[in-house]
């Protein structure tokens, strides 16, 4: 125990004074009488027990001596020290990555962790403490908070991501939370290089929890999957991190009935990959591996894959207008400008935007006609309408002006008519038609053109119903609108378990947890999938160290820990029995 | 006379025509202004007997014997003197200036009493010092009493009245009057009233009170100290306290009241903050002590 304030000590004057008026206080008025006969034994009977009635009748003056001293302690301030963390300001940087479930001992890297911030919680001693979790978006849980209660039920709802921990984004965001005080950062990690901290700054103490022990680990690293016409061909890369040579078994699925298609002993030796080929599968519309080797992180044994086609390339047709082009690229769209004479040679999986209606019959990819060069257009008059359709998700064609339309293609659907005359048209296999040149509408002046052009992109590139494949929580526009009557999105496992919600396709965020899943609303269903990113199937075992300034060097510093506040509660509980004594005995007597 | 006199003015000529009224037949052998029951010189006529050797020739009516020829004696009403003793508490608890005021006004005008009427008084207080007692017989002794009272030391007996009361008494008194404040504890008083009846047959108990005591008017934190112990004793004044105290004085006094009636002793009680007119001619006269 030390005092914060010994200058405070001339108030000892003020309890000495009560104390001396004690003192020099005539006690009892002297008062001789003819005889105390009849008052002694009056008094008698008070005098049961010296000792009480010798508190009862100081009582007053004790409570207040008590009260008096107990006050110039509190303005001594005293306090006790403990020991508490490190540094004015503390950041818990906490990887929710998925490799943070490398299991230990039966216990997760994440867990200890938890355990660990719980154990720092209790040595905090009122600092604030500002919590965020890394990924694609570093989230602030906690802003300066002191209430530890809070900061435990946080620690306690900490969940893993399976996001990638972006460290770098991660390190400017810590950046910006930097109050210039000494703050000390705490990452709870597994693994970080020294290296890759910023230590330009002195006022930062890097404390780094990685995970030191060695963890055994066999992944599939690579896993894809092709369809040709009637049969499958699959790939897989096996990897083994650890040092001894791992021996198991690889099993391939099939999605739609959950055969085993696959079941192949597999040897992997020690800090190398396997790879693995397989041919003439059944058709299926996907396909999970498993690896079935018993290691400490298991959340890499398993990959799933869709067999969907999927084209990326988008090739346009140089005779187009430049404004379409421009739309594209506003969108920050990769595409090729293709002479028109080129097209029929283009590969597959490609998406062309072109006016040469014959490209609808040649091509076995998707294409976005504007214009017909076949047939000569005739003029039109009035307002659009349209259908309820995924690719006027965000594009509102209300104010576009029409000048002159293209004859329909008779069996195709009508998405958008002007004056009951087709506009846009959707063919079977999911081609898109604009039947009106560029220079015949004002509509690329509007910025819905490019917004139609990017969700007809994202339809035709990917079939209907399979969405894709997201990385953990990733957040993607996509081009989907609700059914009416249900008005929103809702994300199902593959086990049926409801995930989450959305209204729109531009609130669309990824589950968090790898695997297969179900996009539903009213009867329209897609699938899509969440798999770990690359990174997130490689374990590095990490060191703990810490680097900082000197002066913080050390993971503890005394603080102190004002008893003030116990001293007042005293105070004021002498004050009230104090009182209850004076009202019982009353003033004078 | 150093002092002036402690009573009102023209006291001794208001009291002047009472006496003490008493049924004692305790007479001294001296001539004294009191019809005794006995025969004997005085002026008034009684009766006559028969002669019979033995008696006095000079009593023989010889006026009736020249008639009768026969010798009678006649006989005449004797007065007696009254012999009155009054007993002065005079220890510490007597001190209160009230008190010892009130007792020696009493003292004297029941002095007076008995001088002016020719009867015999003797008084007695215990006191430390030596001191000779009053005895005196005569109206001429009524201003020498009045100033030997007056001029008492104050009260500063060491040892208690009771004890000493026996000692100060004179025997064979027509009236024995006792003025005290009745302040020792009880069972003392009984062992002293028990022996006090053979002194005297009409003994009179005079308990001077304070107001004080009667009712107390303290308050606060209270050291209290007896005059005569010298006890020391806080007391937080409350009214439970006073209560208590006046049960207890009451107790007292109710027992001291009961002594008295078994010994036959009349008892008068008096206070403080009476004047002495009224307590003479309205307490006295009523109570039949004086006439």
């Amino acid at each position: 125990m030390g005092f914060g304030q010994l200058a405070f000590l001339w108030t000892a004057i003020i309890p000495v004074t009560v104390l001396l008026y004690y003192f020099f206080r005539k006690k009892y008025k002297e008062k001789t009488i003819s005889s105390t006969m009849f008052w002694e034994t009056v008094m008698k009977e008070t005098k049961v027990s010296p000792y009480l009635q010798y508190l009862q009748r100081n009582a007053l003056f004790y409570l207040q001596m008590l009260a008096l001293i107990l006050l110039v302690f509190a303005l001594l301030q005293p306090f006790f020290k403990t020991k508490a963390i490190a540094g004015e300001h503390i950041i818990w940087v906490v990887d929710t990555s998925a490799t943070m479930l490398a299991t230990e001992n039966g216990e997760t890297v994440f867990d200890r962790h938890k355990s660990e911030m719980i154990s720092l919680s209790e040595q905090l001693a009122g600092k604030p403490l500002t919590m965020m979790t890394t990924g694609e978006e570093p989230t602030i849980l906690l802003r300066d908070e002191t209430n530890l209660s809070l900061i435990q039920s946080t620690i306690e709802n900490l969940t893993v991501q399976y996001e990638q921990e972006q460290l770098p984004k991660m390190l400017d965001f810590t950046e910006s939370l930097l109050k210039g005080k000494e703050t000390a950062i705490y990452l709870f990690t597994d693994h970080v290089e020294r290296s890759e901290l910023p230590l330009e700054n002195d006022a930062i103490t890097w404390f780094v929890k990685g995970s030191p022990e060695d963890i055994e680990n066999v992944s599939i690293l690579r896993f894809g999957a092709t369809q040709s016409d009637e049969s499958i061909a699959a790939l897989a890369q096996l990897s083994n991190d650890t040092t001894t040579e791992k021996s198991g078994n690889f099993e391939l699925r099939s999605l739609t009935d959950n055969k085993v298609l696959v079941n192949e002993s597999v040897v992997i030796p020690a800090q190398d990959t396997l790879d693995l080929s397989f041919k003439e599968l059944p058709a299926t519309s996907g396909l999970q591996a498993s690896l079935l080797i018993e290691d400490d992180y298991p959340v890499d044994n398993e990959s799933t894959i869709l067999l969907q086609q999927q084209s990326s390339q988008t090739y346009i047709d140089g005779s187009l207008h430049q404004l379409v082009s421009a739309a594209f690229q506003s969108m920050d769209i990769p595409v090729s400008s293709v002479p028109t004479v080129q097209l029929v040679d283009l590969t597959d999986d490609a998406i062309i935007v072109t006016n040469q209606t014959s490209q609808l019959t040649i091509s076995d990819s998707p294409v976005l006609l504007i214009g017909r060069n076949d047939e000569p257009a005739k003029e039109v008059n009035g307002e659009i309408t349209t259908e309820r359709d995924d690719v006027f998700a965000y594009a509102d064609m209300k104010d576009i002006f029409v000048s002159s339309l293209y004859p329909p293609f008779a069996d195709y659907e009508t998405i958008a008519r002007v004056n009951d005359e087709p506009f846009i048209q959707r063919s079977q296999r999911g081609d898109l038609i604009i039947l009106a040149d560029i220079q015949m509408t004002d509509w690329p002046l509007h910025p819905s053109f490019p917004l139609f052009l990017w969700s007809a992109r994202e339809q035709m590139s990917t079939n209907s119903d399979y969405m894709g494949t997201f990385s953990p929580n990733e957040r993607k526009s996509l081009s989907l609108v609700a059914e009416e009557e249900t008005g929103d999105w809702e994300i199902y496992s593959n086990s049926d378990e409801f995930i989450s919600t959305f209204q729109n396709g531009g609130q669309f965020t990824a589950p968090n947890q790898p695997g297969l899943y179900l996009l539903k609303s009213g009867q329209t269903e897609k699938q899509f999938s969440v798999v770990l990113e690359q990174q997130e199937k490689q374990i590095e075992k990490g060191t703990s160290f810490t680097i900082g300034t000197s002066s913080q060097g050390s993971v503890q510093e005394t603080v102190k820990t004002s008893l003030v506040p116990w001293f007042l509660l005293l105070i004021v509980l002498l004050l009230l029995i104090e009182w209850e004594v004076q009202r019982r005995r009353g003033i004078a007597n | 006379m150093s002092k002036t006199s402690i009573l009102p003015e023209d006291w001794s000529a208001k009291i002047g025509r009472l006496q003490i009224a008493t049924k004692s037949k305790l007479r001294g052998h001296h001539k004294g202004s009191h019809r005794s029951m006995r025969f004997g010189s005085s002026l008034d006529f009684s009766d006559f007997r028969e002669y019979h050797p033995g008696d006095d020739v000079r009593q023989i009516d010889w006026n009736v014997f020249a008639r009768t020829d026969k010798y009678f004696i006649k006989r005449f009403l004797d007065e007696q003197e009254m012999r009155v003793h009054i007993l002065l508490d005079s220890t510490k608890s007597m001190q209160d200036e009230k008190k010892w005021l009130l007792a020696k006004q009493l003292t004297i005008s029941l002095g007076q009493l008995v001088l002016g009427r020719d009867d015999r008084l003797s008084f007695a207080t215990p006191t430390d010092e030596k001191r000779i007692p009053f005895r005196r017989k005569g109206a001429l002794y009524r201003k020498a009493f009045a100033s030997y009272i007056t001029n008492l030391n104050e009260p500063t007996s060491k040892s208690s009245f009771t004890s000493q009361a026996p000692q100060h008494s004179a025997k064979d008194c027509t009236v024995l009057f006792i003025i005290t404040d009745g302040l020792e504890p009880i069972d003392e008083w009984e062992r002293t009233l028990r022996t006090l009846p053979r002194f005297s047959q009409d003994i009179r108990l005079i308990l001077v009170q304070s107001s004080d005591e009667i009712e107390p008017l303290y308050s606060g934190d209270l050291q209290l100290i007896d005059l005569e112990t010298e006890n020391r004793l806080n007391v937080s004044v409350s009214q439970r306290v006073v209560k208590e105290y006046e049960q207890k004085r009451q107790k007292h006094f109710m027992e001291l009241d009961a002594l008295c009636r078994r010994y036959g002793i009349h008892t008068l009680k008096v206070e403080t903050k009476d004047d002495i007119s009224h307590i003479l001619f309205h307490q006295m006269i009523r109570a039949n002590w004086i006439s």
